[in-house]
């Protein structure tokens, strides 16, 4: 009996070994910080300590964040902007390409060699290499003057009006390259070839009917799953901005989580956190109820498998 | 097999926990064998951690005093960690727990980190002399305005580190080589500002127009970009040249009540020419001084002017501390004429200066790099400003031996022969009074010796540091204002060369000022002030 119970105890041991730290790390990090955060949203901070603030923080955030001409309207338009494009470019060019890969068309290696270094080096490496790359004696500067672009002057992707958005948004695409060729292929590798030997017999004579009536069909839950996923983070994810720019980014590039980032970075004092709670909690009631319900959307309208 | 893996796996864990756990109890106690002093002998003895900002100085030096103060010392030796750790970082870093005991950087908004038992009075350090002379107190530079941005209720919690300046650097060979400089009716360089000739600032513009005319013939002569800076990554430098102009056009009582917010109940003219008396109460209008859409001009004419600066300056992120340095010191005839840069920028320049000896430039330390003044009100000093306002603090130790050493410590580096040494080393100037000997001094070079006489002229000149000035105005380091800059542009943009490449002209950046500085927001930050007790007479 005794002996039974030191053996449970070691085996229990182990087991909460294993699962102590994360549950640690779960606990302070999330669970604590996010108390934290619901409760500061209704404070004010100031040098006789905390007050109830009521909902002051809320207007405050929202006020600016539907205003116009400040960094936290711009961020939030930017944010939705980024969304859309990923949504009606990137992901046909990242399921187009996925699919050329899948058939292994003509550099189809060569081109996976290429999309995967930026995943495989620093994205710190990656943005300065990009931004020499388009800088005053880069590549695509030399380019540029060769062909007399811009009157043969340096045209300024970064800080430029007209081009900074564009440039990030480039770039952006250009990135997740490679984590969205491995995904997409590797979910077309795994439809059966019967399916597609029988397609042939149903009237299925070319790539795009093959893309369009069995690869998308059948590849639904992994699209579904970055479109819910993406959605999800559209006011977090805040792109390449920090790396270019650190700081100091133009109004008109900045995004969601570009403008947290910096707030924490910038303005990281006592006073200034109840406001960025607010925020927190402001986007969490405006995501999470549009991410089920674009999830529930998706599953009930999606196309049929069978 | 299986159990023993299952038991080191276990083990394994276990103890991965236990060092995360005791990884979150900040305050480490090294016995011996320190990362950056490996000269010293460090055995047996306590580690003091000290956290240090390496920018273009290097932290040479300061192991080199760390190392002679060990050997002094048979309980402890200073351990110097180099980082690039500025205020907020630090002040959270404080605040749950630090594992370092001082440290070194350079800005001083460690304010509200005053009331919470924080910090080490340092106060006792005040009356000590590090050598027969002077006390520290006395050595101080500003004294009065350095113990209102250090101390509370009595104490001071922050001792001040250096102080260079910051602003337009030119080569005073070529511009006289090239007949750039002013010169008197009788075709001689002009004495400057001291009216002293063969001094720092000989040849230098006693007026706007004079500047201008200066400009102009230098852009006449073929060169491309008058003036060089980092735009994208380092536009706060030019920060320091526009400052140096606002302090210059408001005059001495214009720039107190400029970032006072008080015009101590005279009567200042505002940009839409009316004239009125500020309080506290409604101190953002100071910001809306005349001086301030003089200073935006200022800052259009020349600086962000594309006639005298090349876009690549205003904008390229890839333009930064190296290719801009290569830039300026290129023996070319086009090269720019003035760098936007501080003391450091020699010594970090070192190794590019050095290899352009092959291409026809001066070995390093030989060229006659000079700070080019900008003109001022008439009768009043010239105002230079600094990019760094640095302190020194030390974090609440509960050993009294411990304590007590780093402040023996603190007392070896301030002694005049090192401060001096490391200004001829490095270049750094120190925010104290402190003389150097002669054999140091000449071993200084030339940058150096010019802008430590330019330093020395407390009758021509005023070196003011932006950190200093904010740390001690509690309206910008009690609230959320922030001591980053003297003025917000719009939200969290202290810096004039982004504000100006977002509102694209004087008139709109003095627009976007007017419209983000209300009333409103004004009253936010005093309320937080006054919850400090600030304000409240």
């Amino acid at each position: 009996m005794q002996k039974d119970r030191k053996k449970i105890l070691k085996t229990n041991l182990f087991v909460y070994s294993l699962i102590g730290y994360p549950l640690i790390l779960f606990a302070i990090f999330y669970v604590a910080i996010n108390f934290n955060s619901i409760i500061l949203a209704f404070q004010r901070i100031d040098g006789t300590g905390k007050h109830f603030a009521a909902f002051d923080n809320f207007k405050t955030f929202l006020s600016e964040m539907f205003g116009q001409g400040n960094l936290l309207a711009y961020s939030f338009r930017n944010s939705i902007k980024m969304y859309f494009v990923n949504l009606v470019i990137c992901l046909p060019l990242y399921v187009f390409f996925s699919y050329l890969l899948f058939k292994k068309c003509f550099l189809n290696k060569a081109v996976s060699f290429l999309v995967m270094i930026p995943a495989i080096m620093s994205g710190l490496v990656i943005a300065l290499v990009f931004v020499n790359f388009i800088g005053n004696n880069g590549a695509v500067t030399y380019v540029t003057k060769k062909m007399g672009l811009n009157g043969g002057k340096w045209i300024n992707l970064l800080y430029s009006e007209k081009y900074a958005f564009g440039t990030t948004i480039f770039y952006m695409i250009w990135l997740s390259f490679s984590t969205s060729l491995i995904v997409y292929p590797t979910a077309m590798r795994g439809i059966s070839p019967e399916i597609f030997e029988s397609s042939k017999i149903d009237g299925v004579t070319n790539m795009f009917q093959e893309l369009w009536y069995i690869i998308l069909p059948l590849i639904y839950p992994t699209l579904t799953t970055f479109l819910i996923t993406g959605f999800a983070a559209i006011f977090t994810s805040g792109g390449p901005i920090l790396e270019f720019y650190y700081t100091q980014a133009p109004d008109y590039v900045s995004n969601m989580g570009y403008y947290f980032t910096k707030m924490i970075l910038v303005d990281g004092n006592d006073f200034s956190y109840p406001k960025y709670a607010a925020g927190g909690i402001i986007l969490t009631i405006i995501v999470a109820p549009l991410t089920i319900l674009l999830k529930w959307a998706l599953e009930k309208f999606g196309p049929a498998t069978e | 097999m299986k159990k023993l893996f299952k038991k080191l796996l276990g083990l394994v864990m276990a103890a991965s926990l236990a060092v995360s756990m005791a990884a979150c109890n900040g305050n480490t106690n090294n016995s011996g064998g320190g990362t950056s002093n490996d000269s010293a002998d460090t055995r047996g003895k306590t580690a003091i951690n000290l956290s240090y900002f390496i920018g273009e100085f290097g932290d040479e030096w300061l192991k080199t005093l760390a190392n002679e103060w060990n050997k002094t010392n048979d309980s402890y030796y200073i351990d110097v960690k180099s980082n690039l750790n500025l205020g907020g970082t630090i002040v959270a870093d404080i605040k749950s727990g630090s594992s370092f005991d001082m440290f070194i950087t350079e800005d001083c908004s460690f304010q509200q980190l005053f009331g919470g038992n924080y910090l080490e009075d340092l106060s006792g350090l005040l009356d000590e002399k590090p050598e027969n002379g002077k006390t520290i107190a006395e050595k101080l530079s500003n004294k009065e305005q350095w113990l209102k941005a250090a101390s509370s209720e009595g104490k001071t919690y922050l001792l001040p580190y250096n102080i260079s300046p910051c602003g337009l650097i030119f080569d005073y060979d070529r511009f006289k080589d090239n007949g750039w400089l002013i010169t008197d009716a009788d075709g001689s360089i002009s004495a400057g500002k001291d009216g002293v000739k063969g001094t720092y600032d000989d040849g230098q513009p006693a007026n706007m127009s004079e500047f201008n005319a200066m400009c102009e013939k230098i852009k006449a002569s073929g060169v491309d970009d008058v003036f060089v800076y980092m735009g994208a990554t380092h536009p706060e430098y030019v920060n320091n040249v526009a400052y140096a102009y606002l302090a210059g056009v408001l005059g001495e009582e214009g720039y107190n009540a400029f970032y006072t917010h008080d015009s101590n109940g005279k009567e200042i003219e505002l940009l839409d020419g009316t004239k009125t008396v500020v309080t506290i109460e409604d101190g953002y209008k100071t910001w809306l001084m005349k001086g301030v859409k003089d200073m935006a001009e200022f800052v259009q004419n020349y600086l962000c002017n594309t006639k005298f600066v090349s876009e690549v300056t205003l904008s390229d992120k890839s333009f930064d501390v190296d290719t801009s340095h290569t830039a300026f010191i290129d023996t070319s005839d086009n090269a720019p004429a003035f760098i936007v840069e501080g003391n450091w920028f020699e010594n970090g320049s070192r190794s590019l200066i050095n290899s352009n000896v092959s291409y026809g430039g001066k070995p390093y330390g030989t060229s006659d790099y000079r700070y080019m003044i900008l003109p001022s009100v008439s009768g009043e000093k010239s105002q230079m400003f600094s990019q760094t306002g640095g302190s020194m603090l030390v974090v609440k130790q509960n050993d009294s031996a411990k304590s007590a050493a780093i402040k023996d410590f603190i007392k070896y580096m301030l002694k005049d022969k090192n401060l001096g040494k490391v200004t001829a080393d490095t270049g750094m100037i120190w925010n104290y009074n402190y003389e150097i000997p002669t054999e140091t001094a000449a071993k200084m070079t030339e940058f150096t010796k010019n802008a430590y006489d330019m330093v020395q002229d407390t009758k021509n000149v005023t070196v003011r540091s932006f950190y200093i000035d904010t740390a001690a105005t509690p309206i910008y380091s009690y609230s959320s204002l922030g001591t980053s800059g003297l003025m917000l542009f719009s939200e969290l943009q202290y810096d004039i060369v982004p504000a100006f490449r977002n509102a694209g002209s004087a008139a709109k950046l003095i627009e976007n000022l007017t419209k983000y500085n209300d009333a409103q927001k004004w009253s936010g930050y005093l309320s937080q002030a006054k919850s400090y007790g600030f304000y409240k007479g």
